[in-house]
């Protein structure tokens, strides 16, 4: 028996490696057997270049499909070349038609709601599914937190990237309340990303982070180093354990996997 | 202190994670509350909303009789610091009394947190309960607080007491003496009010019948003085506490008041409580007579008398006496 997660990778700030972590931690959850669904909300293509996929999509092969009021339980789901392990990693891609699909919803009855309906009424075979949304607090993030069951919330370590989840985490609270979601989605944890330590600032607010965040009951991941390895990995539409399979940022997702496989398999 | 702390960004998100406890707490408090006011009154009285209503604060009438008195000024500003930032969220308990003012169930800690953040007017709950109900409700509700300083809590499980089985105060102590010599075989006397007692006990779930008798009672016995500090809130207990072991009434009044005035921590207290023993622990507090009386036979089996050279001071002594006793003029 397992348990159906469905993670929202979550951020107020742009560039923090929400697709990045997305790519990681699915490769590296499918390697390990699960089978996984990235859905992307997002209204950039970075996740179908992330996976090396064509980014010609309309509403019809896109995430937008289950948006429509007739959708029909076929997910528009693609498969990466090096998608299919152990287990599996499929995505659902976004792109530019998400745009309009967030226009619509604004008309729409139950709209927090959308996703959340369409998973419960038409479920994925698949135990993770990663959400992927634009690095805003608009519509999408209500469809995306009314949805998910675990939220993720990676952070660039400064000063802008911290007033960012503070203002996330703030909405975060308010939110839950006002959407009634009982139970709200747990915060699985803070990640640090792109860290650099010989950044005297970066290692400065990374020794005080823990502490900060474990004062609102919050967990704080270990951070994920920066490297220009990630970005030349994306270029190539393959995660980085493909395109250098030994590097060490590999490790750094690893406990973020080890709890998500604790969730999973209970 | 390090140069980049992060906490200085989450300040925001930290006040609404402490809001968002409040209000997880007071809802769940309301939940345990309906059960255990029907537990205690053993009716099954429910405790129904009948409004949701804002209103201004200084129409709400805060109940004088409120057990809990002592409010951290600490936790009320950064409560407060959490309603400027989010608002004031969930709502206080109001009823409202025949001649329409409404009066506070509960609440009085955020409405005091709401005063210092500026606000005028917050949402209440009109329930439709009675003077008794709202009594035993706000009582209980401030029982399953952690903070409940002891005197508030012995005096807060009286007033429960005496309302539950309809007598005085001073019958519910003289009950809960009875009991404890019962229980301890000192006493065959047994009264049905007894399970009554035990029962009240167990719903507010603090402390045994039997360990409030033995500790809890004996609280009362402190000084009046000290008492009142502690009953008009001005006082911690902790504090209060040290201080109502000075024996002596108007050196415990001055340091009553410095410790209001100065607010004194809890070692300054201690630290002048042991200048006053210094002071006097070679002039211990005996009458003038009994002094007078003491030495008087010292001297009698004194060398002094047969000394020459105190013959001088023993003849002004002398004199002295002579016109102290004689009768004024």
């Amino acid at each position: 028996m397992t348990n159906k997660i469905v993670l929202w990778i979550g951020a107020n700030a742009g560039g923090v490696s929400k697709t990045t972590l997305a790519i990681h931690i699915g490769y590296e959850m499918a390697r390990r057997g699960v089978k996984v669904l990235a859905l992307d909300l997002d209204t950039n293509v970075s996740l179908a270049q992330f996976c090396g996929l064509p980014k010609d999509f309309n509403e019809n092969n896109s995430t937008a499909a289950i948006f429509s009021e007739d959708f029909d339980g076929h997910y528009p789901i693609v498969t990466p070349e090096w998608g299919d392990l152990k287990g599996r990693f499929d995505v659902c891609l976004g792109g530019t038609v998400m745009v309009q699909v967030s226009l619509d919803l604004a008309t729409r009855s139950r709209r927090e709601y959308a996703v959340a309906d369409v998973l419960t009424d038409h479920p994925v075979p698949h135990e993770l599914v990663l959400l992927d949304c634009p690095a805003s607090l608009g519509t999408l993030s209500d469809v995306a937190l009314a949805a998910s069951t675990h939220l993720l919330l990676p952070i660039e370590v400064s000063s802008k990237s911290l007033s960012g989840i503070d203002a996330l985490l703030t909405w975060y609270r308010v939110n839950c309340r006002r959407l009634r979601l009982k139970p709200a989605p747990t915060i699985l944890g803070v990640v640090p990303t792109q860290y650099n330590k010989d950044e005297a600032q970066q290692r400065g607010l990374m020794e005080t982070l823990p502490d900060a965040l474990t004062q609102q009951s919050i967990n704080c991941y270990a951070p994920v180093r920066y490297t220009p390895e990630f970005k030349n990995a994306a270029m190539l539409g393959v995660p980085l354990q493909i395109h250098r399979p030994r590097h060490r940022a590999i490790q750094d997702i690893e406990p973020i996997c080890n709890d998500l496989e604790n969730l999973i398999y209970g | 202190m390090a140069k980049y702390q992060a906490s200085n960004f989450l300040t925001t998100s930290s006040a609404t994670a402490q809001l968002d406890d409040e209000l997880n707490m007071a809802q769940e408090r309301i939940a345990e509350l309906e059960e255990q006011i029907q537990q205690f009154t053993g009716e099954s009285t429910s405790i129904t909303s009948v409004q949701k209503l804002v209103l201004p604060i200084s129409e709400i009438n805060r109940d004088p009789k409120q057990v809990r008195r002592w409010f951290d000024p600490e936790k009320i500003s950064s409560l407060a610091q959490a309603i400027r930032v989010n608002g004031f969220r969930g709502t206080v308990w109001v009823r409202y009394l025949p001649d329409g003012t409404p009066e506070l169930v509960a609440g009085e800690r955020r409405i005091r947190a709401a005063i210092e953040a500026g606000l005028d007017s917050i949402p209440v709950d009109v329930l439709d309960v009675d003077e008794d109900t709202a009594f035993t409700l706000g009582l209980l509700e401030n029982l399953q607080r952690e903070d409940l300083n002891a005197l508030e809590e012995t005096e807060g499980i009286l007033g429960l007491l005496t309302r539950r089985l309809h007598c005085s105060q001073e019958d519910v102590t003289s009950l809960l003496y009875q009991m404890k010599n019962f229980h301890a075989g000192k006493s065959s006397e047994s009264d049905e009010r007894f399970s009554i007692v035990e029962s009240a006990f167990g719903s507010v779930g603090r402390l045994t019948w039997l360990s409030f008798v033995t500790s809890r009672l004996p609280l009362l016995n402190l000084p009046e003085d000290v008492l009142e500090v502690l009953r008009q809130g001005q006082l911690e207990y902790t504090k209060a506490r040290a201080i109502a072991k000075v024996k002596n009434a108007w050196q415990r009044e001055s340091i009553l008041e410095a410790a209001i005035e100065e607010n004194l921590s809890l070692n300054e207290i201690r630290q002048r409580i042991l200048q006053l023993r210094i002071g006097t622990e070679d002039e211990p507090e005996i009458s003038l007579k009994q002094q007078f009386v003491d030495n008087f036979k010292r001297l009698q089996k004194s060398s002094a008398w047969k000394d020459p050279s105190k013959q001088e001071q023993l003849r002004k002594l002398i004199e002295q006496i002579q016109e102290l006793a004689s009768p004024p003029r």
